[in-house]
């Protein structure tokens, strides 16, 4: 069974190379929390958590038009997930979130088709929130540093504006959202209820818009960075 | 313990406000820039007019009165405004005696603690009356949904175009055919010249005003 665990976890990193060059810096750091995880739980096991819930700080890069749309990293997310554990180290769960994203663009002018037109710094902004349900393995569901990598699916709703001064010229709509990710939980201690989660997600969706100015921005794309705390119970 | 609890709430409210952080808020989105905002008619052909006369004086709005100043700030405004439509083809007339196609009225506002203006409502304020043009008895009326501005809007200017030409075939209405506001002159410093430049900007974001 050790053995079994081990193989898993080694072939990670290939498992994901090609998908995701940038995050094999955090696959490392993984590797490196299972190994001295894997020590850990032979010294000391805790017990499995049969649920746990995660409230997290969500750092987030836009990618992809997105990216073309709002070039700045946007520290102004988080989210929140509960997850379910079916058999041992596999989970499923849910997951919502938030984020926004904003651009001060210097003085331009939209024009609209009946007959307005607005001059002025304006700023470009977008607001992100994902509803979704995933499925999640962990690899060492008892020890201190446990390892996890997931698949979440489900709607993003969207907001994209330009805003000028009062005037808010925007676009919402709802789309379709799949999104990889890789983190790891840490437990506060050997029997404790309480932990930190740090995951990496990646994530796109298949919303687009089209102000005049911004044309046909239609690969939404992102990476998140979660932060959080998280409540496990037996 | 206590103290860590302390820290923990601290740290956890931080980072509650910097996830929460959007753009800036309104107030100093207006302090920022004059923001140029124009309407016109898509109904209307400007290539139909060929003279114009504009205001002899800036109608100042306060709170409930206006007063006609023609300052060298004003004159320029309303130079900056002649100039433009010459430049567009049109010729300036005697708003008396030259029966001119367009009227040109030229507004600052400066009122201060009025939740909302809806369109037009500073035609109230002793904004230049259509009997001004000529037209006693006449009302002025937008062909499509003006640009609304809410209590922020303090120091703005407005140039409004009243199509005289067809006056007599509207049942008594001057159709305002383009409309010009200029925002947030009172919460920054602005100088006579960036006023002038946004002038031009409003005509340039408008090249359906030709004369030809």
């Amino acid at each position: 069974m050790q053995l079994l665990r081990f193989q898993r976890i080694i072939s990670l990193p290939t498992y994901y190379a090609s998908a995701m060059k940038k995050i094999s810096l955090i696959i490392s750091a993984v590797l490196l929390l299972s190994f001295t995880a894997r020590a850990q739980e032979q010294a000391a096991t805790g017990y499995s958590p049969a649920s746990l819930y995660s409230l997290s700080w969500a750092l987030s890069v836009p990618l992809g038009s997105l990216n073309d749309f709002i070039n700045n990293v946007s520290p102004a997310g988080g989210n929140f997930t509960g997850r379910y554990f079916l058999v041992k180290g596999f989970a499923i769960g849910f997951e919502f979130g938030w984020n926004n994203y904003y651009k001060k663009y210097p003085r331009m002018t939209y024009y609209a088709d009946d007959g307005l037109a607005i001059t002025g710094i304006n700023y470009g902004y977008s607001f992100v929130v994902p509803w979704k349900a995933g499925a999640y393995y962990y690899f060492l569901p008892s020890a201190l540093a446990d390892p996890f990598i997931g698949l979440s699916f489900g709607g993003d709703y969207m907001e994209e504006h330009i805003i000028i001064q009062e005037y808010d010229i925007y676009e919402t709509q709802w789309g379709f959202t799949l999104s990889p990710e890789l983190g790891v939980l840490i437990r506060f201690g050997r029997n404790s209820h309480w932990g930190a989660s740090l995951s990496a997600q990646y994530w796109f969706n298949t919303n687009s818009f089209n102000f005049n100015e911004f044309k046909a921005y239609n690969s939404m794309q992102g990476f998140n960075f979660n932060i959080g705390l998280t409540y496990m119970l037996r | 313990m206590k103290r860590k609890m302390r820290m923990l709430a601290l740290s956890a409210s931080i980072v509650f406000m910097i996830s929460c952080a959007t753009y800036p808020s309104i107030d100093s989105r207006l302090e920022e820039d004059l923001v140029d905002i124009t309407k016109y008619d898509v109904g209307t052909d400007f290539t139909q007019f060929k003279t114009f006369s504009v205001v002899d004086s800036v109608s100042v709005i306060c709170d409930k009165d206006s007063i006609r100043i023609l300052d060298a700030q004003a004159a320029a405004l309303l130079n900056q405004v002649t100039v433009n439509m010459q430049a567009r083809g049109y010729t300036r007339v005697d708003r008396k005696t030259g029966n001119p196609d367009l009227g040109i009225n030229v507004g600052v506002v400066k009122i201060t603690n009025v939740s909302y203006y809806y369109p037009g409502w500073y035609w109230d304020y002793g904004y230049y009356n259509p009997a001004y043009w000529g037209y006693y008895g006449y009302n002025y009326y937008y062909p499509y949904y003006p640009p609304t501005v809410s209590s922020y809007s303090t120091g703005t200017v407005i140039i409004e175009m009243p199509d005289l030409k067809n006056a007599a075939a509207r049942n008594n209405k001057l159709y305002v055919v383009w409309v010009a506001v200029i925002r947030g002159l009172m919460t920054g410093n602005h100088t006579t010249q960036e006023i002038l430049g946004n002038v031009d900007q409003c005509f340039m974001q408008t090249p359906q005003i030709r004369a030809d």
